[in-house]
């Protein structure tokens, strides 16, 4: 080796095995580097073997012909995990640059004997024996022994730690408890002076004593390990017989030399199986044991206001401190406090048992029956690799109206002035009422309503017929007058033809302009009397006569007047003339208005 | 005829001595209730109301009776109906809010609109009896007014109806909106209150139906439709459901 600085070597301590069969793996490490660099790094096992832990390093320095050489081993358990043939790679370390790497071991693993997860407590008894011999070597020995190495979540492993001694041991102490990652440990009830016993193995006796007992459930599926607990224990040392005189003197009992010795036991890997999925009830929260469940009230029979206690009880094996609380459907109408849980746990012997009782104190506010729904109950038990549901009966409460006021339900979501007024009493009475009324008489609805609503329609109605009646008086009589006009207006006009003659001029103009002036009135409805000139041209426009006809009418109005009041004479022809165009304006106007 | 009039006087007399009756029931159901016989008040004015009368005050005391008594589902019951009559009452409004308070059921109503809330309010200001006599007032104004207008023909009155016609036709119209608005609200609505402890609410109108939830005394239901013995009831949160109708007592 003398020009390498490093050589890796790796060992194995068996190259056959079977499943579930520790192997210890060893890595060395010799040349002048060796202390110089770190941990090796491990190589994958390609899920043969499973890596349990590691069981130290041991350091060995050593002077060969006045040189120095070390080597350092770092030692690893493995579990095998699958039968076949497996070559574990080669290690390899690093050291300035270089790769130094181990020549690779080949190892063969079998099918074990113990295969499958039967858990039967004399098998394991056996296996254990086999393990037992193989570990137990040296004079003081401490064994973590586990009652079975597969189980389910939540079911308990019950693992003793066993001091085997060839040695007087005086006194021990456990300097480091294991480590229990993955576990709820409940320990046993053991007696400070532990019993001791003889027990011959490989031909030699040893003293054995069980110094700790614990059960162990595994709070999750999957690989776990108990860590190892150290020991101190006091040995007294007898000496070997081939020690010089002087030595010899101290070798008996009462000479003894006590010696402190530490003594670790190994790690234990528990494989933790999950629930079977199958059949598995809804309500299951992972109870693992074997049970018994029970639900009561303590009286069925009450009054509002009054509690009621109903108890679950579950007793049983298992890991009762674990147990979830069971869902009881409380009706709403009771008022309900968190529930009371109380445990007692017996360890003695093998088993962890005991009973978990919930106890509700239950408020009913409201009268009535009230049910209370069977409750259930789930566990797992890992005997018979079953689900198990257990079921109670419904509970029937009656609930009578109590004496006592109404309590309001202490509800969250009420407003400041709405707490103010909770506890407060109702408003007095009113001491008189003046206004009694029948019984669902309402304004709306009664006849006197519908006799206001209809009445004034009615009165609606006649005004109208009245007043239209009225206006038609009023537009007949103009009616009228326009229809006779025409007839009127040649009455008079006959009247000025009989008096035509030289003599009588001024009624036959007196005749005419009456005539004229009282068809326009009698046409448009006026006071003949009070006609101007200034409205009846207003009239005419508003007529639209022809502007014509206008001149000609007023034109012959102003004859009328002026020859009523002049003194001359006319001749007969002019008057007939004038009687003729008279005659003309009016039957023009009279197509017109 | 003259049988006719001694008919009139007796019904007249008879009426009177009833609700002369009535006042004393009234006044003895105070007299018991001051006793703190609150038993005996509400039969006192229990058969008020079998004698076909009733008041505000008469509902509000029932109410308060019934709320001494424990039964919850009929005090609110009364005061309802109290609160109907009269709306702006003080006592009415403190006494029913505090036996709302005592109902088991908390009904989250959804928050009205701004608008809608605005509304509600201003159509609610007026009860539906002052609504239908100011209704019937204008109206009745309105037809003198036209009356007027149509006969008399005089300066001063023309001037006058002239003036007043188009004011009093926006009002009328308006409280009659208002009122025909009201009227029918009241008249399709259907209330009523849980009058048993408790009552549980089915998804149909059997008795083996499913239910749905259950309601307590006092809570208040509106009616949509009913069917035989049932309801079907709506809360204010939108939950819908059949009730038997002997459970609820319509307000």
């Amino acid at each position: 080796m003398g020009a390498e600085p490093l050589s890796v070597t790796t060992s194995v301590d068996k190259t056959q095995l079977a499943v579930n069969q520790q192997l210890l793996f060893t890595v060395e490490l010799s040349g002048e580097a060796a202390q110089k660099v770190g941990n090796p790094e491990l190589p994958s096992m390609n899920g043969y073997l499973n890596y349990l832990g590691s069981r130290g390093t041991s350091q060995n320095i050593s002077f060969v012909n006045g040189k120095m050489s070390v080597s350092k081993s770092f030692n690893y358990y493995y579990m095998a995990a699958k039968e076949g043939t497996f070559t574990i790679p080669s290690v390899k370390v690093s050291y300035k640059g270089k790769t130094y790497s181990s020549k690779p071991v080949q190892i063969t693993i079998t099918k074990s004997a113990s295969a499958g997860q039967k858990s039967g407590s004399q098998q394991s008894q056996q296996r254990l024996s086999q393990e037992e011999s193989n570990e137990i070597t040296d004079e003081l020995m401490l064994r973590a022994v586990v009652d079975r190495k597969n189980v389910y979540q939540n079911q308990p492993v019950i693992v003793t730690y066993r001091i085997y001694a060839r040695v007087n041991v005086s006194s021990y102490g456990i300097s480091k408890l294991p480590e229990l990652t993955g576990f709820w440990a409940e320990d046993f009830q053991m007696p400070s002076n532990p019993a001791t016993r003889q027990h011959v193995i490989n031909g030699k006796r040893y003293t054995v004593a069980d110094i700790k007992k614990q059960a162990l459930f595994p709070t999750s599926p999957g690989d776990k390990t108990i860590g190892p607990m150290v020991l101190e224990c006091d040995v007294r040392v007898r000496r070997n017989t081939n020690r010089d005189i002087f030595d010899s003197f101290f070798d008996d009992p009462f000479f003894g030399r006590s010696v402190r010795k530490k003594v670790s036991s190994k790690p234990v890997k528990i494989n933790v199986i999950p629930f079977p999925s199958e059949n598995k009830p809804a309500d299951f929260s992972g109870a693992v044991g074997d049970y018994t469940f029970d639900v009561s009230v303590d009286k069925k029979d009450v009054e509002t206001n009054e509690a009621v206690t109903l108890k679950v009880t579950i007793s049983g094996t298992g890991n009762i401190k674990l147990l979830p609380q069971p869902g009881v459907q409380i009706p709403p109408d009771f008022e309900q406090y968190d529930p009371e849980m109380r445990q007692n746990i017996q360890r003695s012997g093998n088993t962890i048992s005991g009973q978990k009782t919930f106890e509700y104190v239950l408020v009913p506010r409201f009268p009535g029956k009230q049910r209370i729904d069977p409750v259930t109950f789930s566990y797992f038990d890992p005997k018979t690799k079953q689900y198990h549901t257990l079921k109670s009966e419904e509970i029937v409460i009656t609930v009578r109206k109590g004496d006592d006021q109404f309590v309001a339900s202490s509800g969250s979501g009420l407003s400041k002035r709405e707490v103010e007024l909770l506890g407060k009493d109702i408003r007095f009475i009113k001491l008189s009422s003046d206004d009694f009324q029948r019984v669902g008489s309402r304004f709306y609805s009664s006849f006197l309503f519908y006799a206001l609503a209809m009445g004034p329609l009615l009165l609606l109605g006649v005004a109208f017929a009245y007043k239209s009646h009225v206006d038609k008086l009023h537009q007949n009589e103009a009616y009228a007058r326009s229809r006779k006009a025409n007839a009127i207006a040649m009455k008079r006009l006959g009247k000025a033809k009989a008096v035509l003659d030289e003599n009588s001029q001024k009624e036959f103009y007196a005749e005419i302009a009456d005539a004229l002036y009282g068809f326009v009135a009698d046409k448009l409805n006026k006071e003949k009397a009070g006609l101007v000139r200034s409205e009846l041209e207003n009239e005419f426009e508003k007529h639209s006569i022809d502007p014509n006809v206008q001149s000609e009418y007023f034109d012959l109005i102003n004859k009328c007047d002026f020859m009523r009041f002049a003194p001359s004479t006319v001749k007969l022809e002019q008057m007939k003339e004038f009687y003729q165009r008279a005659k003309q304006v009016i039957i023009k106007l009279e197509k017109a208005l | 005829m003259k049988l006719r009039i001694i008919t009139i006087v007796l019904f007249t007399l008879l009426q009177l001595a009833m609700a002369q009756e009535a006042d004393y029931l009234f006044q003895q159901g105070n007299t018991h209730y001051q006793n703190g016989e609150y038993e005996q008040a509400t039969e006192d004015y229990e058969a008020v109301l079998q004698q076909g009368y009733e008041s505000a005050e008469l509902y509000y005391n029932l109410g308060n009776a019934y709320y001494k008594t424990n039964q919850l589902g009929k005090g609110i019951l009364n005061y309802e109906r109290a609160h109907e009559l009269a709306p702006k009452d003080p006592d009415i409004q403190y006494n029913l809010e505090i036996a709302r308070l005592r109902v088991v059921d908390k009904i989250p109503e959804p928050p009205p609109y701004f608008l809608l809330s605005v509304w509600n309010t201003a159509k609610n200001v007026l009860t539906l009896s002052q609504l239908s006599i100011l209704a019937i007032a204008l109206w009745i104004l309105f037809v003198f007014i036209v009356v007027l207008r149509w006969l008399v023909r005089k300066k001063f009155v023309s001037q006058l109806t002239r003036l007043t016609f188009m004011p009093v036709l926006i009002l009328l119209l308006f409280f009659t909106f208002m009122f025909a608005v009201r009227f029918q609200e009241h008249t399709t609505t259907r209330e009523a209150i849980v009058i048993v402890d408790k009552v549980d609410v089915t998804s149909s109108p059997s008795q083996d139906a499913q239910q749905v939830f259950s309601l307590h005394e006092g809570v208040k239901v509106n009616i949509t439709e009913s069917s035989s013995d049932y309801y079907r009831i709506r809360l204010r949160d939108g939950k819908i459901g059949w009730l038997s109708q002997n459970t609820v007592e319509l307000i």
